[in-house]
């Protein structure tokens, strides 16, 4: 994903145009940017957060924030990698706190627990699909390896924005990156999705 | 390239061209190559999985309610400002009045007030007209 790019384009104004516009108090800029933008935020959002309802607070929580201070953005030209950080700033601040999902919490939120854990080998032909799955393994992690895994493998970022948006330096990003992607690997094989 | 330099390699590389030295550590080493197999699925995995999508009403509200929030900050905001030049201005008035009437306490006569009702009426003090500056005044 180009951090600059809109996601519809040749669909109106630029997405730098709307921030500008939206910056100057423009009301339809802003619904427009939001409509631009809402998608791409939810699917970071929903993966960070597991379910519907958190991260529908995620995202109205980032766009708050992100309005309040958009008057204040010097650079429109980077208004996406700027959400994204507000946006990991939040899920840090909302959702970071909480220990990483126990098989108890799982259920009790009605996603469905570990069946090789909890029922055996015969249990985990019936495992729910990949999808949920992966779900359960991203909120087993701890949220500081959830992020960059969400940023680099459902947006398609480099490591360099991965950097810019956490906030950290690029080691640290790749270290965090790849041990989130050993957890996720490690969860996939537990539940017996993968051989 | 011992296996943990492969495992490092592997992640830096994973998504491009395996270099020459993966390949070969790939091609000898039976665990690694299992190990690489099942990361690779993992991301697969991962990249492919299906998202839910933004339930309808949230996307259909989420503009609306951005607006009304903006709105209502924009108007408290203007509350503020209306506020607080009220304050100063009252705050100014009263200063300015509290001076003046300072100055004309030592000159003997009728003309007196107590600061309490300087402060809590800068702006009405009955046969004092003279002392308020017309444009904090009226
Ligand atoms: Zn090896």
């Amino acid at each position: 994903m180009n951090l600059t790019q809109q996601a519809r384009p040749g669909a109106g104004p630029s997405r730098t145009a709307l921030v500008r516009a939206a910056q100057r108090g423009d009301e339809r800029a802003f619904r427009a940017l939001v409509a631009d933008i809402q998608q791409r935020l939810w699917q970071v959002a929903r993966r960070l957060a597991g379910d519907d309802d958190r991260a529908a607070d995620l995202v109205q929580e980032s766009l708050m924030r992100a309005f309040r201070a958009l008057p204040r953005l010097r650079d429109p030209e980077r208004f996406m990698s700027w959400l994204l950080r507000i946006l990991n700033h939040v899920a840090t601040d909302t959702l970071g706190a909480r220990q990483p999902e126990s098989l108890e919490d799982l259920a009790e939120a009605g996603i469905e627990p570990m069946a090789s854990e909890l029922e055996g080998p015969e249990a985990r032909a019936e495992a729910a699909g990949t999808a949920e799955a992966i779900d359960r393994a991203l909120a087993a992690m701890p949220m500081i390896y959830r992020q960059p895994l969400v940023l680099r493998h459902v947006l398609d970022l480099t490591y360099d924005d991965l950097a810019q948006i956490l906030d950290l330096p690029l080691g640290t990003v790749k270290t965090r990156l790849f041990r989130g992607r050993e957890m996720l690997r490690e969860h996939l094989l537990r539940e017996g999705i993968r051989p | 390239m011992t296996c943990d330099e492969l495992r490092l390699a592997f992640h830096e590389e994973l998504g491009g061209t395996p270099g020459p030295g993966t390949r070969e550590h790939l091609r000898t080493c039976s665990l690694c190559r299992a190990w690489s197999a099942s990361l690779a699925a993992a991301i697969r995995d991962l990249e492919t999985a299906a998202i839910p999508a933004m339930p309808l009403d949230f996307s259909r509200s989420l503009a609306p309610a951005l607006v009304r929030e903006r709105r209502a900050r924009t108007a408290g905001r203007w509350r503020w400002v209306a506020a607080s030049l009220v304050l100063l201005a009252s705050g100014a008035g009263g200063w300015q009045l509290g001076r003046l009437l300072l100055v004309r306490q030592t000159e003997p006569g009728p003309r007196q007030a107590r600061t309490a009702d300087i402060l809590s009426a800068p702006r009405a003090l009955p046969g004092h007209a003279d002392v308020v500056p017309a444009s904090l005044g009226r």
